[in-house]
């Protein structure tokens, strides 16, 4: 019984090819953008998550400003302009008796300069850093060596470079020992740093501290200081302690009127993880609102359908139809209208996906959820949508059916 | 189940009793279709139904065919009372006991002959599936186009294939509506020879036809006129 009725319903698609796959296409639409839309989404979230763990699981980042408070109101935010940040609070923080949970402590100063070597330039963001960061970021040395305390101390104009900036600007050639210029001022290359990848640290130049303060910016204020913790269990006690000895250090009552923002690794996680799958899921319900339209569009058709059909449906119960099997017969053959575009939909998504994961630069996968999902939906669009005509069709009354021209 | 087995020999096959049906042709006008029918068919009887239209001979073949229900009165077939059936039961009591045959003949066009004679085995059993198919269309002689499709049929062999369908279930009752109302008149006669010789084998023919050379074939004719036997 089944079986017939499966063959019924796709000899009856065959019978109409054009009009089966113009009404199919609004699911293969609705499917294909809903799977590229996820696949994207979730490759997206895995790259921009690869990249935030890149940071280091266990750091906490004191930056200048309020970032809490910056969306909320532009008062505050305008009033982060004039907060300070500088090695006073590093020193605070440089302080093993009363932070015996801090292992070490990165004061970086960030400032977007070109980077010149012969006659090759490059847009580079340049780090004013003291030896720490290299432990604390992660980095390291691909060859020469690393920013030193007597480098620091003796405001040096020596420059690491990272992977990025060292192909665009020496290509194959060692650029160890070679002199590159920034605002005009020569600097020697001392190391390279491997590869992280990410932009944020290879597309970057390392200085010294001291050095970025007196020759590039003039000021000794400080962008963040990253502190790297001993055991990633005490993150969240450690971030509380630096914020209420920063509040005492400031004088500032409480966090909502704070100069500063102190985020650990694992809140910045946990709220990029929030935010691509809102950004995901957001995506994916766009590209969904398709599937209704497709839905509509396999309801008129079946109500078409069945009312072409309408003689053949009179003779169906006259020779002893139930209306259980003719409500069965229609929507089976919604859903296999409904499942194969939703088939053919979550194959050209997945391939979409993987054609704008290579465009993009990532890696976009089969996913055992997508074709769940496809499946499911399709399966559920066709029930839905082909119920009404399916439940028309049913309650004909066979004489009235018969008669029908 | 069926229920010609459990027959008792003074039963009569069909049997109305003051059958009456009504439609509303509109809020205030009601058209009296039958009015009061009482009507015995025995086993094995070629009846004609006949009468000009409005006469009420199509409602009194729907009801007879089950496709319908009266509003009064009792119709009872091999012993049991079917006119309270729901849709349902009508529905299950039409795929085993009433095979029906069309003017319109009414094929499905897109599959074969073996499959448009075996669609009533879609909503009921038949014992020996396969050797009834090879019965039924030797009957009408058309086992040799048993994988044809209708459209590679002419008039009168479709019409034959709708008769091998009305017998595949082993009905009680064969309703033919007009059955050679779309065919000419040679092809008519062929038609009506097969008619003829069904019922010599002894299955039970209720025919509806205006036409008097059709009925010719029939043992028995009954004439409704303004929804009552004359």
């Amino acid at each position: 019984m089944l079986k017939d009725t499966f063959k019924i319903a796709i000899d009856s698609m065959r019978a109409n090819k054009g009009r089966a796959l113009l009404t199919m296409l609004g699911i293969i639409i609705g499917i294909s953008s809903v799977i590229a839309a996820l696949s994207i989404g979730q490759a997206a979230q895995s790259v921009i998550l690869e990249q935030v763990q890149g940071l280091g699981s266990n750091t906490i980042t004191i930056t200048s400003g309020n970032f809490t408070n910056a969306f909320r109101s532009r008062a505050t935010a305008l009033s982060t302009l004039n907060s300070k940040l500088d090695y006073k609070v590093v020193n605070v923080l440089d302080n093993s008796i009363k932070f015996p949970e801090i292992e070490e402590v990165s004061p970086e100063s960030t400032s977007g300069q070109d980077i010149f070597y012969k006659s090759k330039t490059e847009s580079v963001s340049v780090y004013g850093i003291t030896p720490t960061v290299f432990s604390v970021r992660q980095l390291s040395l691909s060859k020469g060596r690393l920013i030193t305390e007597d480098d620091q101390l003796k405001v040096k104009r020596n420059i690491v470079l990272g992977s990025g900036v060292v192909s665009s600007l020496f290509g194959e050639s060692d650029p160890l020992g070679k002199d590159v210029k920034i605002k005009g001022l020569t600097f020697k290359v001392v190391g390279v740093l491997e590869e992280k990848g990410n932009a944020n640290f290879d597309e970057a130049v390392y200085v010294p501290l001291s050095t970025l303060s007196a020759s590039i910016t003039g000021s000794k204020n400080l962008n963040q200081i990253v502190v790297k913790v001993k055991d990633e269990d005490q993150i969240d006690t450690l971030t509380g302690k630096i914020q209420q000895s920063l509040l005492k250090y400031y004088k500032v009552r409480d966090l909502d009127k704070a100069p500063f923002t102190v985020i650990s690794s694992k809140d910045i996680l946990s709220l990029t993880e929030s935010i691509t799958s809102i950004f995901t899921v957001l995506l994916a319900s766009i590209a969904g609102i398709s599937l209704i339209v497709g839905g509509i569009g396999i309801m008129n058709i079946m109500l078409v359908s069945v009312s072409e059909r309408t003689r053949e449906i009179g003779l169906r119960k006259a020779i002893g139809a139930r209306q259980n099997a003719i409500l069965m017969q229609f929507l089976i053959e919604a859903v296999v209208l409904t499942l194969s575009g939703g088939l053919i939909g979550m194959v050209l998504g997945i391939i979409l996906g993987m054609i704008i994961g290579v465009v993009g630069g990532f890696s976009v996968g089969i996913s055992i959820s997508a074709i769940v999902l496809s499946v499911s939906v399709s399966v559920s669009i066709g029930v839905i949508f082909g119920f009404y005509p399916a439940y028309r069709a049913a309650k004909l009354n066979p004489i009235d059916a018969l008669k029908y021209e | 189940m069926k229920f010609k087995q459990t027959e008792t020999t003074t039963q009569h096959l069909i049997e109305l009793k003051n059958i009456s049906k009504s439609y509303n042709l509109n809020k205030d006008n009601e058209f009296r279709a039958l009015k009061g029918v009482d009507l015995i068919i025995d086993r094995g009887e070629f009846v004609a139904i006949m009468g000009p239209s409005g006469s009420g001979k199509s409602t009194l073949m729907n009801i007879l065919g089950a496709l319908d229900t009266p509003d009064r009165g009792t119709y009872t077939i091999n012993g049991v009372d079917i006119s309270k059936y729901t849709d349902d039961q009508l529905a299950s009591f039409r795929n085993k006991d009433v095979g029906f045959v069309f003017q319109q003949f009414n094929l499905l066009p897109r599959i074969n002959v073996r499959d448009n004679v075996l669609l009533p085995t879609l909503y009921g059993y038949v014992e020996n599936k396969d050797e009834k198919l090879k019965e039924v269309l030797t009957k009408v002689g058309l086992l040799d186009k048993i994988n044809n499709k209708s459209n590679q049929l002419s008039g009168g062999q479709i019409q034959r294939v709708a008769i091998a369908r009305a017998l595949i279930m082993n009905p009680s009752i064969i309703m033919a509506d007009e059955p050679t109302g779309n065919l000419d008149t040679k092809t008519s006669q062929e038609i009506m020879n097969i008619f003829k010789n069904l019922n010599e084998e002894g299955n039970t023919i209720i025919l509806v036809t205006h036409e008097e050379d059709i009925a010719a074939y029939a043992n028995r004719k009954i004439r409704l006129k303004d929804g009552q036997i004359i």
